[in-house]
């Protein structure tokens, strides 16, 4: 199991959206992200990543992981398959604590502390 | 201390030619015996065409033959008299249409429809297991056909040898009950869903790649379809196919089978269908898991109260992908930057030490087959120095003055290398072998394997 920690101070990531300070601001947030049907190979061919969020001046959201994720944890060419705009490409479904995203919200979704984050490439082979 | 046998004993060899040829004589036999079997009026797959027999009783040796599978009180004689009642059509006989009819027909499903334009290739022989080498060449329908027959000839078999698309898609899913996804492309996948939603038939939805699988069922009840999940197309170039990232034969053979429980499970009116859920299997880790996933989409452009298409579109169009699972070939190179095999043999006869030969496919496959006085470099490490800009030959030990050439399995990714490299070393000569490997074993070395 491998894990992304920032070194780089909170004040330089680039999180858009960040308007106002809310609970959780002040604190490290550790989520584990998991990937499955192929969506790892952007990530080092990493299934699982502990992912240990630095303290915010709002509460993360997915938006604003995917962010943070394509910084600090994507590797290598292809980024594209993976990231589109400030959300994932077409094909790829996110799963929060085991729960389509689409039913908590998407992009909008507030992480809070272990979180269980999938990201599911679908397969078209048969 | 194991004694190698002779396998080029003429006894052996005749003996082989002369298995084959029985073989290919009882398909023949067992061909013209189900043509005088068929019923004359052959209308549909449900009702009385259906091998005569008893539409509202079970024979004796029916009662038999699924005595096992209706003792199991949610199945019973009512169950299996749907089943036998039923048609179910197989879109895909590859790694998850094999095993899915397998069951399917085990189970005595009534009618089976398979449809499939490809033909059998050695490649698909670990995966696809109705097929064998007897029917190298032939159409899957038939291969899947011959096969099933022999398991169980009280089944009603149509074959469709065509590739599905939106002018007849509609008129082959009207006549069956459930759809059984086993294809291996976006644009089939996208056709076949909403075909479902159009004709109101269940879509029960596998796929398989590499060591993982997933599958859920489309457009039951009131529960999702395709497009409810998935609204745009993938990218093209996201998509991996079995041909390129391999896949695991037994991983579609689970998945598969679970279609064919899917499908029971529908057809039997019992509880507990996948809909409204993910189920992915990853074979490497021995795990299944089940997702909850969104209900039907109020603004699905199909299955919702105001859909925004209305009829069957250009799928491959909408997909910007061929409805297949072969690569196109692509052209990004000048012709003066490409060279053909021919010539490449050439140089690796007379000019070997003045040139680097670089193959840039991956490990795996650079394991399988290559050409002496090739090095590997796989085309991924390449996209990693372009993003560092590590000197590259100076890792690699090679010399940075002679020209290079580049080769892949089929001519793609060997252009989208020399891109990269001409990037990195631009006073340096790099040119592509056309059409790569597949070329190669075509024109110059015809014992080199083709995958
Ligand atoms: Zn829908």
């Amino acid at each position: 199991m491998a894990s992304c920690t920032s070194s780089i101070p909170s004040g330089e990531r680039e999180v858009s959206e960040c308007s106002s300070a809310t609970g959780g601001a002040g604190k490290e947030l550790k989520v584990n992200i998991e990937f499955m049907g192929g969506a790892e190979m952007m990530f080092d061919n990493q299934k699982k990543l502990n992912v240990t969020l630095p303290p915010a001046e709002c509460k993360w959201t997915i938006r604003s992981l995917l962010a943070y994720m394509k910084v600090h944890c994507a590797k290598g060419g292809g980024l594209e398959r993976f990231f589109t705009g400030d959300s994932v490409t077409p094909g790829i479904l996110c799963v929060i604590n085991d729960q389509d995203w689409e039913l908590l919200d998407t992009l909008n979704y507030e992480l809070e502390p272990n979180d269980n984050i999938i990201f599911i490439s679908t397969l078209h082979g048969g | 201390m194991v004694i190698e046998k002779d396998f080029k004993d003429p006894r052996i060899l005749q003996l082989k030619e002369e298995i084959k040829n029985l073989k290919l004589l009882l398909c023949q036999k067992e061909t013209e015996l189900s043509e005088l079997l068929k019923p004359v009026a052959f209308s549909c797959c449900h009702g009385p065409s259906m091998k005569g027999a008893s539409k509202e009783k079970l024979s004796a040796t029916e009662i038999s033959r699924y005595s096992r599978q209706m003792l199991i009180p949610k199945i019973g004689v009512k169950g299996q008299l749907k089943l036998k009642n039923s048609s179910v059509l197989i879109v895909g006989v590859g790694g998850l249409g094999c095993p899915a009819a397998l069951y399917l027909a085990a189970a005595g499903v009534g009618c089976i429809g398979l449809v499939d334009h490809d033909c059998v290739e050695i490649n698909n022989l670990h995966r696809q297991v109705l097929h064998s080498d007897v029917f190298l060449n032939q159409p899957k329908v038939d291969s899947a056909f011959a096969a099933l027959r022999r398991l169980n000839e009280e089944v009603e078999f149509r074959t469709h040898k065509t590739q599905l698309s939106s002018s007849n898609a509609t008129d082959i899913i009207s006549s069956y009950d459930v759809i059984v996804d086993a294809t291996d492309n976006a644009p089939t996948r996208f056709l076949l869903n909403d075909v479902c939603v159009f004709t109101k038939k269940p879509l029960v939805s596998g796929a398989a790649l590499q060591t993982e699988g997933q599958l859920t069922v489309y457009n039951y009840e009131n529960g999702p379809c395709y497009r409810c999940l998935f609204p745009k197309p993938p990218p093209p170039n996201s998509v991996k196919n079995c041909g390129d990232a391999g896949v695991l034969g037994t991983v579609p053979g689970v998945i598969g089978t679970l279609q064919a429980m899917e499908v029971i499970k529908i057809l039997t009116e019992n509880k507990g269908v996948l809909s409204g859920r993910l189920l992915t299997y990853d074979g490497l880790d021995a795990s299944f898991r089940t997702f909850k996933i969104r209900d039907k989409s109020k603004t699905c452009a199909v299955c919702s109260e105001s859909p925004t298409i209305k009829e069957l579109i250009d799928y491959e169009q909408f997909c910007g992908s061929a409805a297949n699972d072969k690569n196109p070939s692509i052209n990004l190179l000048n012709p003066n930057e490409r060279i053909h095999v021919e010539r490449l043999a050439e140089l690796l006869k007379t000019e070997s030490e003045n040139n680097t030969f670089i193959d840039v496919r991956s490990p795996e496959e650079f394991e399988m087959c290559s050409i002496s006085k090739f090095v590997n470099v796989p085309i991924n490490s390449l996209f990693f120095y372009n993003t560092s800009s590590e000197p590259l030959f100076t890792d690699l030990k090679l010399d940075t003055e002679k020209p290079v050439y580049v080769i892949c399995r089929r001519g793609n990714d060997s252009q989208r290398a020399v891109q990269i490299l001409k990037d990195l070393y631009s006073h340096l000569e790099i040119k592509d072998v056309i059409g790569g490997l597949h070329s190669w074993a075509k024109r110059v070395d015809n014992d080199f394997p083709v995958y």
